[in-house]
């Protein structure tokens, strides 16, 4: 640091003639700075360790948190078949729910006003209705419509059946939240295509791109940079709503625990089970957030801020350390 | 080309000036009465001109006159509101069917749009590829080069306007002279029959206005048809075949440099110029 020392700094004290005098001391020099001590963090730290500490041996030492029996209980059978029909809902609603939600944003951008008209409607309504109400009406649809059929409307059927027999929790679950995550996520998509500049399709147009390349090589690539966090957090919310599924007697993650609990009554260790495999799913699910938004950042940064998108830089980012 | 004169008035003749020199070449463009409003502001009111092969346009104006309206138009990404516009004796944009004109499908729209090309002010580059995509990307799925024909046409370009060395880069790794010229390349890559350049040096920092500048010149050098949106008079001077003067959405001049810009007759065009070369005269716009 090549440093002026002993030289005032010129006009300076005429500038701010209350500051302190304009004279260079023998020893300014940054590079020999030493670095601050900020007492005030040092004590919160120290507060929140001692917090930190009783809660570590509660959790530890508590007797009615039952330990071992988590620990029995994490990998039993009929708890890793609930936590497989989380992730199997899970993953299907995101795919479903995704395809459904760019349906949706693409018709509510659409030229066509009663495209854009059916798209408001059915966001509107699919975001109102609380899911667990919307669970329990798909679910209870026969009291409605006793039979279903496939048929032109007003024409003939081709086929009947017994809307008990098609409404199994299962698919229940899987259309209630399809259509409301569809809802949701076409929110979010809408956004994320209405971030991208509008000069980028003129460039498209200009070239003679289609708008389906347009779109799909242009647009919505950008879009997705923006899309991706909120569509995470989306993702997370949707793995979290499957733990209503119970209610209609499909048995997802919480509902074995309660299952089990209702027999054995050792309720808080089976919901710190249930607990625990949430946090690792949610985990997981962060670590793939993570990894995608360093794909879509190409571009977009420097190469010297951006780490390579692996495995090892997404699990880096999406923890702290 | 019988070119009908609107109810504009041009101060110059159009036929006695401009047409002398590249007359007996085919028409490329012709704008026939062309208006527009935005939600009730009129921005064209009734364009008539023709551009003929290798000629040069250069089209000034105040902004607001509709200059880049005009070049947003020709390229299609407008409707027009009334008129017609010929590339090559094709109506652009509609057809005729039994009940009259309609609006083209969409994919014989942008068959007609790649027949000409735009530099836009803003560059419009696409950020989340790589100079070398953006060159190829056209070509390849409109004109379906295969990748390598596709890339050897892009670093020719890429060589051509100064950049063989950085076609890996992402957009915003260059600077805005480095990304215009890619946009210019990306243009150029699609083979337009017309070159629009809208207002392409406006966004750039005064001292790397002369490198884009530099390419476009050699554009003209090379026979290129083109149509200028520009606030450069010098460099209107330098490569304008043609001049025309919009003022109110209406062509007010039209004509020679000689004629429009060094004997300008009417008074909202000498106001227009005066303007110009105080805004410029201290920097003058980099050379």
């Amino acid at each position: 640091m090549p440093a002026i020392p002993g030289r005032p700094v010129q006009g300076k004290s005429e500038r701010s003639p209350q500051g302190p005098p304009a004279v260079a001391r023998e020893d300014d020099d940054a590079a020999r700075a030493v670095r601050r001590y900020y007492p005030a963090y040092w004590a919160v730290l120290a507060v929140l360790a001692l917090v930190g500490l009783q809660l570590a041996v509660f959790i530890v030492r508590d007797k009615r948190l039952g330990w071992p029996i988590v620990w029995h209980y994490m990998f039993d059978v009929r708890i890793l078949d609930g936590l497989q029909t989380t992730i199997e809902v899970t993953a299907i609603c995101m795919v479903s729910g995704s395809i459904v939600g760019l349906i949706t944003a693409l018709a509510r951008l659409s030229k066509f006003k009663i495209l854009r008209g059916i798209a408001f409607g059915y966001v509107w309504l699919f975001r109102s209705v609380p899911i667990l109400v919307q669970l329990l009406i798909w679910f209870n649809l026969a009291y409605l419509l006793p039979t279903l059929s496939i048929g032109i409307p007003f024409g003939p059927h081709f086929g009947n059946w017994n809307t008990n027999n098609v409404f199994q929790p299962f698919v229940a679950a899987l259309i209630t939240l399809t259509f409301s995550e569809g809802a949701r996520t076409g929110e979010i998509i809408r956004g994320g295509l209405l971030s991208v500049d509008r000069g980028q399709k003129d460039a498209a147009r200009a070239l003679g791109l289609s708008a389906r390349t347009t779109h799909f090589r242009i647009v919505i690539p950008q879009a997705a940079r923006v899309i991706i966090p909120p569509m995470g957090t989306q993702f997370i919310t949707l793995l979290q709503t499957t733990s209503l599924l119970s209610v209609i007697t499909l048995y997802d993650l919480l509902g074995t625990a309660e299952n089990i609990y209702g027999l054995t009554l050792q309720i808080l260790p089976l919901l710190l089970v249930a607990s625990i495999w949430y946090t690792v799913l949610v985990a997981v699910l962060s670590v793939i957030q993570s990894w995608l938004e360093r794909r879509l950042s190409l571009g977009y940064a420097t190469p010297s801020t951006t780490r390579p998108a692996t495995v090892r830089n997404a699990l880096r980012a999406s923890t702290w350390l | 080309m019988a070119m009908t004169r609107g109810e504009t008035g041009t101060q110059n003749d159009t036929r006695t000036g401009h047409d002398s020199h590249r007359s007996d070449r085919p028409t490329v463009l012709s704008v026939r009465g062309v208006h527009k409003s935005f939600h009730g502001r009129v921005a064209l009111a009734g364009i008539d001109f023709d551009i003929n092969e290798g000629e040069v346009v250069v089209i000034l104006g105040r902004s607001g006159s509709g200059k880049s309206t005009l070049a947003r138009c020709i390229q299609q990404l407008e409707p027009i509101d009334a008129g017609s516009i010929y590339l090559d004796g094709e109506l652009l944009g509609y057809e005729h069917s039994r009940r009259g004109l309609r609006p083209l499908k969409p994919g014989r729209a942008a068959v007609q749009r790649a027949k000409i090309g735009t530099v836009f002010q803003h560059f419009n580059l696409f950020p989340h590829l790589t100079v070398l995509e953006n060159i190829t990307l056209a070509p390849r799925r409109v004109q379906n080069l295969t990748k390598r024909d596709a890339n050897e046409r892009a670093t020719s370009l890429l060589e051509r306007v100064g950049l063989a060395d950085r076609a890996g880069a992402y957009p915003k790794q260059l600077s805005g002279g480095q990304q215009q010229r890619v946009a210019i390349a990306r243009t150029l890559a699609m083979e337009p029959r017309l070159l629009i350049f809208d207002e392409a040096t406006s966004a750039l920092d005064p001292e790397l206005v002369g490198e884009v500048l530099g390419v476009i010149k050699g554009l003209t050098a090379e026979g290129d048809t083109m149509f200028v949106v520009t606030h450069e008079i010098q460099f209107a001077r330098e490569v304008a075949d043609r001049v025309i003067f919009l003022d109110g959405g209406v062509i007010a001049a039209s004509g020679t440099v000689s004629e429009v810009i060094d004997n300008p007759q009417l008074d909202a065009l000498k106001r227009f110029l005066a303007r110009s070369a105080r805004a410029q005269a201290p920097g003058e716009s980099a050379r």
